[in-house]
Parts: C-alpha cells; sequence; structure tokens
C-alpha cells in the first residue's frame, strides 16, 4: 500500500533542485521536509547544490578559474583581433 | 591629497589596447560559459566589434575592462539564441530529462552523496575545483549544460532563458534537475570525494 506522504529520492531532488530557482507549494515543501528528515543523501545533495550555486553566483562576472595556464589566444588570432579592432576604428 | 575626479569626458578608451590588454581576460571568459574554442574566440571577436561600434555610448562608470565584459555577456547570450533558434524543442530529448540512471531500484540516489567537508567561501579560488567542474560541465547533455550556465552562472531570468532557448519553462525545470543531478555526482566523484583517508 502506497503512503502518500513518501516521497521517492527523484521526486525530493527535483523539489530540492525547483526551489533554488522559484517559490515551491506548500504541499511539495512538506512532502519534501518528511523526506529529507529521513534521507540523508537528499539532504546532502540539497546543501551541495545550494552552496554550488552560491559560488557559481559569485563568478558572474569574472572568468572561471582553471588549472591550465595555456588559456591564451594564440599570437596570430590576437593579431587578426587587432586588425579587426584598427579596421573598424578608421 | 586626492584629485578631484574625472570628468566622463575624460575618461577614454584605448582600443588599441584592448586585444593585449584583455584578449585573453575576455576568451578565458567566453570558454567558461560556451562549450568550445571557436565557439569562444567568436565571441571575443564579436565582442570587439561591438564595443567600437558603441564606444560613443561609454560613461565611464565602470572600468573599460567591466563595460566590455558586460557586451561579452550579451554575445554569449547571443550565441545561445542562435544556436537554438531554429530548432524550437517540442519535447525534450531523453537524453536532456533523463534521471534514472541517477538512481537505483530502490529510487534511492545511486551515489549516495557524502558530507563535503569544504564552504563555498574556500572554493572560490581553487583551481582544483574549477578544473573539475569544467570537466565536468563538458559532459553535461547540450541543452541542460545551457541552461545551467545561463541561470546559475550567467544568472540570466529564468523566462529570458526559456526565450532564448526556445523551451517552456516545464522544460528548464526538467533540464536544471538532470544538470544538477549529473553535475554534483561529478564533482563529488572528481574532487569532494577524492583523497578520502
Amino acid at each position: 500500500m502506497k503512503i502518500p506522504l513518501m516521497i521517492t529520492c527523484k521526486e525530493a531532488t527535483r523539489i530540492l533542485s525547483d526551489q533554488l530557482d522559484k517559490p515551491i507549494s506548500l504541499g511539495r515543501k512538506i512532502l519534501l521536509k518528511i523526506h529529507v528528515f529521513m534521507c540523508e543523501g537528499c539532504s546532502y545533495f540539497g546543501k551541495q547544490i545550494k552552496g554550488l550555486k552560491e559560488v557559481f553566483a559569485r563568478k558572474s562576472d569574472e572568468p572561471l578559474l582553471t588549472k591550465k595556464v595555456e588559456i591564451l589566444l594564440s599570437e596570430e588570432k590576437k593579431k587578426s583581433f587587432h586588425e579587426i579592432i584598427m579596421k573598424e576604428l578608421s | 591629497m586626492n584629485n578631484p575626479r574625472k570628468k566622463t569626458s575624460e575618461v577614454k578608451l584605448a582600443p588599441e589596447q584592448w586585444v593585449e590588454k584583455y584578449g585573453n581576460y575576455l576568451y578565458h571568459f567566453a570558454l567558461g560559459r560556451l562549450r568550445n574554442t571557436t565557439d569562444a574566440q567568436n565571441a571575443v571577436q564579436e565582442t570587439f566589434l561591438a564595443a567600437i561600434k558603441a564606444r560613443s555610448s561609454y560613461s565611464g562608470k565602470s572600468t573599460e575592462r567591466t563595460w566590455l565584459i558586460g557586451i561579452l555577456k550579451h554575445k554569449i547570450i547571443d550565441h545561445f539564441r542562435k544556436t537554438y533558434r531554429e530548432k524550437p524543442v517540442s519535447a525534450l530529448n531523453f537524453e536532456d530529462q533523463d534521471t534514472d540512471q541517477f538512481f537505483d531500484k530502490s529510487d534511492h540516489l545511486r551515489n549516495s552523496p557524502q558530507q563535503w567537508h569544504i564552504t563555498p567561501e574556500k572554493l572560490l579560488e581553487n583551481k582544483e575545483f574549477w578544473s573539475a567542474f569544467a570537466l565536468c560541465k563538458e559532459k553535461l547533455p547540450d541543452l541542460a549544460c545551457a541552461a545551467f550556465t545561463l541561470k546559475e552562472i550567467e544568472q540570466i531570468d529564468t523566462k529570458e532563458i526559456c526565450n532564448t532557448l526556445k523551451i517552456s519553462a516545464s522544460n528548464f525545470w526538467v533540464l536544471m534537475h538532470r544538470a544538477r543531478l549529473q553535475l554534483r555526482e561529478c564533482l563529488e566523484k572528481n574532487f569532494f570525494g577524492r583523497d578520502k583517508s
């Protein structure tokens, strides 16, 4: 017999995802709270996607860092851009 | 003693120096948002062109670099709009919406999240994290990646994202769910869960 208060992790993670970007209904909120109370995995999931969201938001106006130091335009490409700019200026 | 504030009319742009001063920075920025080097280079080129055309509108209120980044951000959205213009989505591909793969037979998350012992603050300047993120982002299906990038990184309004990608709001929530499930799992595998002793 299916107990209507129990949602799956699939449903819970969906609600956790949705609530980062929009208000959710009271009904969904309650179902989520019950699930998260009993499911450690989903509890971590919720915290983690929220934490990640905060990190990404802080990088909105910056390049994302990388270990690769070679994120460089080739000299050829730079020259090409420069020529385009100078041409457009004249 | 501070100099009196420069009048905005005195603040000039120096386009001859743009490539040298900002070329790599803009390219680096674009690479974080777009899929490949070609797209990123095109976005930078279009930014320079648009900036020249709009140079009379530069008020000096922001720095030259900030102003250029603002234009680049628009070019990035334009790129997505162009990519998805011809293909309005009537229903998502299986790949974009499938989330079954992340759950096991008893409907639990198959790789049950572990606790992450690091604060968001510490992640900001962590090169390993961002490298892992780049790797993980690359594995996302195209549309899910686009939705995620525009929402979480570029902070674009949901409605505008739907218009840009030609998707419904309901598509959008499915894509975000998929993106978050996959990214979180991948990041745990490649960064957070490593070196556990």
